[in-house]
């Protein structure tokens, strides 16, 4: 899947998170000084970006399939090789990393297996091959969403069901790809919202699997869907989070 | 090595209403959420607190302190549950992470440098008081991610096994927890 939204639309709404997400992501795939890192699907760059602080920008290549992002990836990140190219043929030869990381990615992939089955190939002989994804249930803003849609508007279409955001379906993802010693974490992280309102701007922006249903209702069901989601929200006065936790898998190449 | 004396401070607050009825009052073998996690700290701690809204009006079974600001997130009350709390070492527990125990809690506590967090991020985990003023300013100034909070204090990283910090999100989870 290509992104087909702004690189601050974006950031607004999913960037918040995972910039968070990359710096637990990082520690759980064991990335230390001296390596040579792949981002792939690299979106506007929150993995790439905590890579190159650990790494330095020259030892980080990444992979993005959207070219608003790619152009923005190589403002962000000049010194990094930051390729065109979806996560199912990345342009590198075999062995040439010592990690391979791919954040938030593989549920939007045509196919996971296939990226998966690359993702291997480009890692050398004991590296680290290590994926990540929101948990199924486990992005409250989607919740959120989805309980207040099935509270007001139960007959509107729904939001998008995505595959491998569960520990069984990313652990089979690398396992299938011949990746060995699978391990395994949650990673739990925060976004800060200024008001109820703040939140309803930010997840209007965005046209995402969580999010695109709500552009396909009418005014007065928009508004109801509003409502419901501040009274869920505890009809806040002042500001909030939302949690967001993420299932982390990580494999060896033998 | 002398028994420490310990804090356990359950948070009740913020998620509850998302879950589509106060999650606090949700039911898992036979008792309330709220009253389960109460239990645990109680078996774990010498002393025990909880904090959220008092304006939310749930019907707990136990004295709630109300964590005094407008903001809705988990560093609300863990500031207000060090304030409140009377031993150096706070234990720190969300009402949705149901199979916690009170030897997870203690490793936690046992590990604590200014906090112990597991590699899943700063919840459940033991916090000193001495780590309060830096998390009453990032309170104060609206830093509200409790992963910047704690950036700048000196934290111990506890494995601990996955089970115990599997949490409810929704009533689907709970159904599966059954």
């Amino acid at each position: 899947m290509i992104f087909r939204v702004s690189d601050s639309a974006y950031d607004r709404f999913m960037g918040r998170y995972s910039a968070q997400l990359a710096p637990a992501f990082a520690d759980f795939a064991g990335v230390a000084r001296g390596e040579r890192a792949l981002d792939v699907g690299a979106g506007t760059g929150a993995l790439a970006s905590e890579l190159a602080g650990r790494l330095g920008e020259a030892n980080v290549a990444a992979a993005e399939p959207s070219p608003q992002f790619v152009t923005a990836l190589r403002s962000r990140l000049p010194a990094a090789d930051v390729q065109e190219a979806p996560a199912e043929r990345l342009p590198w030869g075999d062995e040439h990393f010592d990690l391979v990381l791919a954040q938030l990615v593989v549920s939007f992939v045509a196919d996971a297996p296939a990226a998966a089955a690359e993702m291997r190939r480009v890692a050398r002989r004991g590296g680290v091959v290590a994926v990540c994804m929101w948990e199924e249930d486990g992005l409250e803003l989607g919740t959120l969403l989805r309980a207040a849609r099935d509270a007001v508007v139960p007959e509107a279409p729904g939001p998008r069901k995505l595959g491998y955001r569960s520990e069984r379906e990313l652990r089979g993802l690398l396992q299938g790809a011949d990746l060995r010693d699978v391990q395994t974490s949650r990673l739990a992280v925060e976004s800060e919202y200024a008001g109820s309102g703040d939140f309803w701007e930010i997840a209007t922006g965005m046209s995402g699997p969580d999010t695109a249903w709500l552009a396909d209702l009418d005014e007065a069901q928009r508004e109801a869907v509003r409502q419901e989601v501040h009274r869920r929200l505890g009809s806040p006065s002042g500001a909030f989070t939302l949690g967001a936790r993420a299932v982390a898998v990580r494999a060896t190449r033998a | 090595m002398a028994h420490r004396p310990l804090t356990g401070v359950l948070l009740v607050g913020g998620a509850s209403v998302r879950f589509g009825s106060p999650k606090s009052l949700a039911i898992l073998d036979g008792e309330t959420l709220a009253a389960r996690a109460w239990r645990l700290l109680g078996e774990a701690c010498d002393e025990q607190l909880a904090v959220g809204k008092a304006a939310d009006g749930l019907e707990l079974p136990f004295p709630l302190v109300d964590d005094g600001t407008d903001v809705r997130a988990p560093l609300a009350g863990l500031v207000a549950g060090l304030r409140a709390a009377t031993h150096d070492i706070a234990v720190v527990l969300p009402v949705d992470v149901p199979w916690m125990t009170p030897a997870g809690l203690r490793g936690l506590a046992r590990a604590c440098r200014d906090a112990a967090v597991p590699p899943s991020g700063p919840l459940p985990g033991a916090y000193r008081r001495s780590a309060l003023p830096t998390l009453e300013g990032a309170l104060s100034s609206g830093r509200l991610r409790l992963r910047h909070a704690i950036a700048d204090l000196d934290v111990a990283i506890v494995e601990l096994d996955a089970a115990l910090l599997a949490n409810v999100n929704t009533p689907d989870d709970l159904s599966r927890l059954r």
